[in-house]
């Protein structure tokens, strides 16, 4: 019996989409967002569902930028704002505002964690060669959260490395608290 | 056959832990005479050496043997128990575990150790080996009755109880008779992964085997289960080797069929027993047959019209006096029947109660030697042609199966059913065997279904006996009397639901059934084996992962909080005036009280007995009292309370500590209990038991109790209180929870450390739990563990802090209050104290611990609710108490991480997440926060401090 490999379906030459068919042998889907006019893209593998923008609950002393838990069908899951967590400028949550739930891995553990964004833009598959390394300098974002820039229609995507970003900082699982615990 | 066993071997050691455990208490609890009990010790070594030498555990395997000989020497009696033979059997069980442990952990076992114990165990088994003698012979001859149970696990069959003594006192003995194997698989065998033909090959190995296949069992064709054996052989093995070598080969299966090792010789000689012609009959009538109304001796009278009969009961059944239930029946009869009668005369005489009984009728005629020697009647009896097989029945058949309790039992998979409980399902099948899907076999079937929940032996009630009562007017006629038994043959005969089904089922099997003379016996081999179906249900459980128990507790758990949204929209429809809501909140209110009692379930699915923890400590206190050369009594009660798994796994270690602590601080030496007067030997009480929704568990000693000034003083030297201060005898009690308190004066290996008493309490707490202690100086000492009864849902006062819900967990809460002005106090300008039953408390902010608007100066009026934690209280400044609710506990680590101050999060009814306020720790971060600058001045200004600064 053979057994459709969901989780290398991107890597592959993605049957499922009929996107950039020829460029697709090594390329890897993201899933790009818009954050104040700028794209970004995260590995689409990652994300495991983009649902509306839905009042969550705060959770106390943390930073401004974790908005909350949400219940996602039972699961409780941390959500944060990305726009504040990169610094830029807060905005009213709107109608095309939308939370990205997305998988992330903190060590051994597999963490579900929202984020919120101005808006999905698109999907892309994009070959490794495309991608650009990361500037040293002159963003808004740590670079040590981005995998690379690409461009693409003229547009420059920045790509996001998920599992530094949400397991940096105030988001990191206390491994010292926990071992107490 | 390769089969990859790595993946049992988790289960294997698993099993063998829980053996280890079962030896380890049984070896406890041994008094020598204690037939039950060593050979249950001796089951348990028997299956981890097995399992050892399946997966290659060589040295477990060959370490376990000389256990198992020695242990099989204690059952023999050839050995008495003495004090050292268990010592040595205890440490004998630590390694074992030790081993085991090293199979999953790389080689880190002590060699030596093991070594030396193995030479130990030798010189045990050799010591005693010499004095075996005629003595224990004779002795064991009349202990054959009570080992009976375990014969009837594992069949290690003797040709007949007057040759078990020489046959068993001489295991090793080289014998170059020939042997006669009957073996009968039990027809699941080949489900498991055995496979029949390997062991026949195996034997021809030995020695030339004559192989005779029984294939009378075999069903129709159409009724043909493909992975069902059906085959039983007759081996005729002549070959020059021991009976061990033969068991041995049986040795993985020995539990799954049914195995007669004869010796010819033997065999010979129990035939020229062979009495005159006539029949013997073997009645054992199931305990409730008087229930159903039947009268056993009206049987024994029509028996003897039919010939001279010798009847003799046999009483070996017949519970004790107190336990007698005088609606039971538990005799049964051996009849020698002298009458040139056939057997379907005898039959028709038992023709009422055949399925609720067992009946073996046997020709006492001419026998050969073709048949198994100890056929048991069904199989044969299954047969076409009944009589003539029976005809050739061995007498030797006669005198085995005598000596067993019942022949069923040996089938028997699992060990230690009583003989009632065998017959337990059968009694239960009757009922919905009776074929007419009347009324009233609908309550019946309800009936038969609940009853089989209980696994107790009485619980045939009245209502089953209604039916069986229909079942006697339509039985007079053949045709029905047939239907009935086929009835039986029905797999799903056992299914309530199979009530509807059964009527079609009858039909057609009767056709297939038909002759007069086969039908009893059709019955009842086929009873039989749905008998040792329902067994297997009845005594199996099922090894489910925890993990899949807690998606299940999950599941539920969002299903609650639906009902309690749907619960929700549902009044506020019914606010609606124009709309008629009675069918709806009908509705609502049924899938309320559904979800409830499926979440109850469900979450019962998760409890054990705390006898899973209690069980260690039995060895514990026997361990430490020989430490501390201290005599301790240990009672135990309760140990059937269920608690959550979790919490169960959790509560081990604190529990372990408390009973070291009051074997170790507690008890007093002997000497020292002597000189006050008390008895000799202390008593350590274990008590578990529910109140108000909670577990609680009570260590009880009845030594020293806690010396106040002793701890008072050490509490002062270690800097943890102030010398003026004034402390109740419960805050002196706390004080022993302080990190780094010791009372011992010097450092023992077994406590002293001043590391314990506080960890006990935080890891309860973590719980959501708390200990309590009284003590009564020269009389003891009470601790007073109370738990929730699962970590997965909790009791919740919903709070409002300025827009947002939280919840405190309920225990946590004392009370709460609104404020008095005349009862706060400011401290440092801001920091207020309260005085709440002639104590001052410290409250705490919350909104300024969460980053909220703040209330203006607590004022009267404002709510508080006063909690406590760690001994320690506190009043939580809080703007309205909502209800208070059942919350399930949904963890935030799972998907983000702990956070200081709460405990987790719950769903509540309208989908949105609120908070769980962890008690303890929210004290602590509010207290950081003012003790400072408070704890100085209120020490002075308060005559009474409230707490200890022991953060």
């Amino acid at each position: 019996m053979t057994r459709p490999d969901w989780h290398s379906a991107g890597k592959s030459t993605g049957d499922n989409t009929d996107y950039d068919l020829d460029q697709n042998t090594e390329g890897q889907q993201y899933l790009s967002f818009l954050l104040d006019n700028e794209e970004y893209g995260i590995d689409i593998l990652r994300v495991q569902e983009v649902r509306g923008w839905t009042p969550m609950t705060r959770v106390p002393d943390m930073p401004v930028y974790l908005k909350g838990v949400l219940n996602l069908r039972g699961a409780i899951i941390p959500v944060i704002d990305l726009r504040e967590r990169f610094g830029l400028p807060a905005v009213e949550y709107g109608p095309t505002t939308v939370v990205i739930v997305i998988n992330v891995n903190s060590g051994d553990q597999q963490r579900i964690m929202g984020i919120i964004v101005d808006a999905v833009a698109e999907t892309y598959s994009l070959p490794k060669e495309q991608i650009q390394p990361a500037p040293q300098l002159g963003t808004v974002i740590n670079s040590e959260f981005i995998t690379g820039l690409v461009a693409q229609n003229e547009q420059m995507i920045v790509l996001i490395d998920i599992d530094e970003l949400m397991n940096a900082d105030e988001l990191a699982i206390d491994l010292h608290e926990s071992m107490i615990a | 056959m390769s089969i990859d066993l790595s993946q049992f071997i988790s289960t294997f050691l698993e099993e063998s832990y829980e053996g280890l455990e079962i030896m380890e208490n049984g070896l406890l609890n041994l008094d020598s005479g204690d037939h039950e009990t060593i050979n249950t010790i001796f089951r348990a070594a028997h299956s981890i050496k097995g399992g050892a030498g399946t997966f290659g555990f060589d040295q477990v395997g060959e370490f376990t043997h000389n256990v198992e000989t020695l242990l099989d020497n204690l059952r023999k009696e050839r050995q008495p128990v003495t004090p050292a033979i268990i010592n040595l059997l205890l440490e004998s069980v630590d390694a074992i575990r030790a081993l085991l442990a090293a199979t999953q952990n790389g080689p880190a076992t002590d060699t030596d150790q093991i070594n030396q114990l193995d030479l130990r165990l030798l010189q045990a088994i050799n010591g005693e080996l010499e004095s075996t003698g005629p003595a224990s012979d004779a002795e064991h001859t009349q202990s054959t009755a009570v080992d009976e149970t375990y014969d009837s696990a594992m069949p290690v069959t003797r040709p007949s109880s007057k040759h078990a003594g020489e046959e068993q006192a001489s295991p090793g003995q080289l014998s170059s008779a020939n042997w006669q194997i009957y073996f009968k698989p039990a027809p699941t065998l080949l489900q498991q992964g055995h496979e029949p033909w390997f062991l026949l090959e195996a034997l021809q190995e030995l020695g030339d085997v004559e192989t005779e296949a029984f294939t009378q069992d075999i069903p129709p064709l159409t009724e043909l289960d493909p992975y069902t054996l059906h085959l039983s052989w007759q081996l005729n093995l002549n070959a020059d080797c021991s009976e061990a070598e033969i068991r041995e080969i049986f040795e993985w299966i020995e539990d799954d069929c049914e195995l007669t090792i004869l010796n010819n010789a033997d065999a010979q000689q129990s035939r020229t027993e062979q009495t005159g012609a006539g029949w013997h009959i073997s009645f054992t009538p199931s305990k409730q047959m008087m229930q159903l109304g039947h009268e056993p001796v009206f049987m024994l009278e029509a028996l003897q019209q039919l010939g001279s009969a010798s009847i003799s009961a046999l009483t070996d059944e017949l519970p004790s006096l107190a336990e007698l239930n005088p609606h039971e029946l538990c005799l049964r009869w051996q009849i020698e029947l002298q009458s040139d009668c056939d057997e379907s005369q005898i039959r028709e005489i038992f023709e009422w109660v055949e399925d609720d009984c067992d009946l073996q009728i046997i020709p006492t005629g001419t026998a050969t030697h073709r048949q198994p020697p100890e056929t048991e009647a069904q199989p044969v009896a299954a047969s076409s042609d009944g009589p003539e097989i029976d005809n050739s029945l061995d007498t030797s058949v006669k005198n085995s199966s005598l000596a067993k309790n019942e022949p069923s039992a040996s089938i028997e998979p699992s060990a230690n059913k009583e003989p009632s409980a065998n017959k337990e399902p059968t009694a239960n099948i009757e009922p919905s065997a009776n074929k007419e899907p009347t009324a009233n076999i609908e309550p019946s079937a309800n009936k038969e279904s609940s009853a089989n929940k209980e696994s107790s032996a009485n619980k045939e009630s009245s209502a089953n006996k209604e039916p069986s009562a229909n079942k006697e007017p339509s039985a007079n006629n053949e045709p029905s009397a047939n239907k009935e038994p086929s009835a039986n043959i029905g797999p799903s005969a056992n299914k309530e639901p199979s009530a509807n089904k059964e009527p079609s089922t009858t039909t057609e099997a009767v056709s297939s059934v038909s002759p007069k003379t086969n039908t009893p016996n059709q019955n009842t081999e086929k009873k039989n084996s749905s008998t040792l179906n329902r067994v297997t249900t009845e005594a199996s459980s099922v090894r489910v992962e925890l993990e899949k128990i807690d998606i299940l507790v999950n599941r539920v758990g969002e299903l609650v909080i639906t009902q309690a949204m749907l619960s929700q929209i549902g009044q506020d429809i019914a606010e609606i005036p124009s709309v008629d809501t009675e069918r709806l909140m009908a509705g609502l209110e049924q899938l309320e009280r559904n979800t409830r009692d499926l979440q109850e379930d469900v979450m019962r699915v998760r409890m054990f007995p705390i006898s899973f923890v209690f069980n260690r400590f039995p060895r514990l206190v026997h361990d430490i009292s020989t430490k501390l050369e201290k005599k301790v009594e240990l009672r135990i009660s309760g140990e059937q309370t269920e608690i959550d798994k979790t919490v169960m796994e959790k509560i081990g270690d604190p529990l372990v500590h408390l009973i070291r602590n009051a074997l170790d601080h507690g008890l007093e030496t002997p000497q020292q209990r002597l000189a006050m007067g008390k008895p000799e030997t202390g008593t350590l009480q274990l008590n578990a038991y529910h109140q108000s929704g909670f577990f609680i568990i009570d260590i009880i000693d009845d030594g020293r109790g806690i010396d106040e000034q002793k701890v008072r003083q050490k509490a002062i030297k270690q800097g943890l209180i102030a010398p003026e201060q004034s402390l109740s005898s419960g805050e002196i009690h706390d004080l022993l929870f302080s990190p780094g308190f010791s009372t011992s004066d010097q450092v023992s290996d077994l406590s002293g450390r001043g590391v314990g008493m506080d960890v006990v309490r935080r890891n309860i707490e973590a719980l959501g739990g708390n200990i309590q202690i009284s003590s009564e100086p020269g009389q003891g000492t009470l601790f007073s563990v109370s738990l929730p009864l699962t970590l997965a849902i909790m009791d919740g006062q919903l709070i409002r802090l300025h827009d947002e819900t939280y919840i405190i967990p309920l225990i946590s809460i004392i009370e709460t209050i609104l404020a008095k002005e005349s009862d706060l106090s400011p401290i440092a300008g801001q920091h207020n104290l309260l005085l709440f039953r002639d104590e001052y408390v410290p409250l705490i902010s919350l909104h300024k611990l969460f980053n909220l608007p703040e209330t203006d100066q607590v004022s009267s009026g404002q709510l508080i609710a006063i909690v406590e934690s760690a001994g320690q209280k506190a009043g939580l400044i809080v703007d309205e108490l909502f209800g208070q609710q059942q919350v399930v506990i949904k963890s935030l680590e799972q998907n983000f991480k702990r956070i200081d101050g709460l405990t987790g999060a719950t769903i509540l009814g309208d989908g949105s997440v609120a908070l769980i306020l962890d008690i303890a720790g929210l004290i602590k971060r509010g207290l950081d926060y003012s003790l400072t600058q408070a704890a100085h001045q209120r020490t002075i200004v308060l005559n009474k401090p409230p707490l200890e600064e022991q953060v």
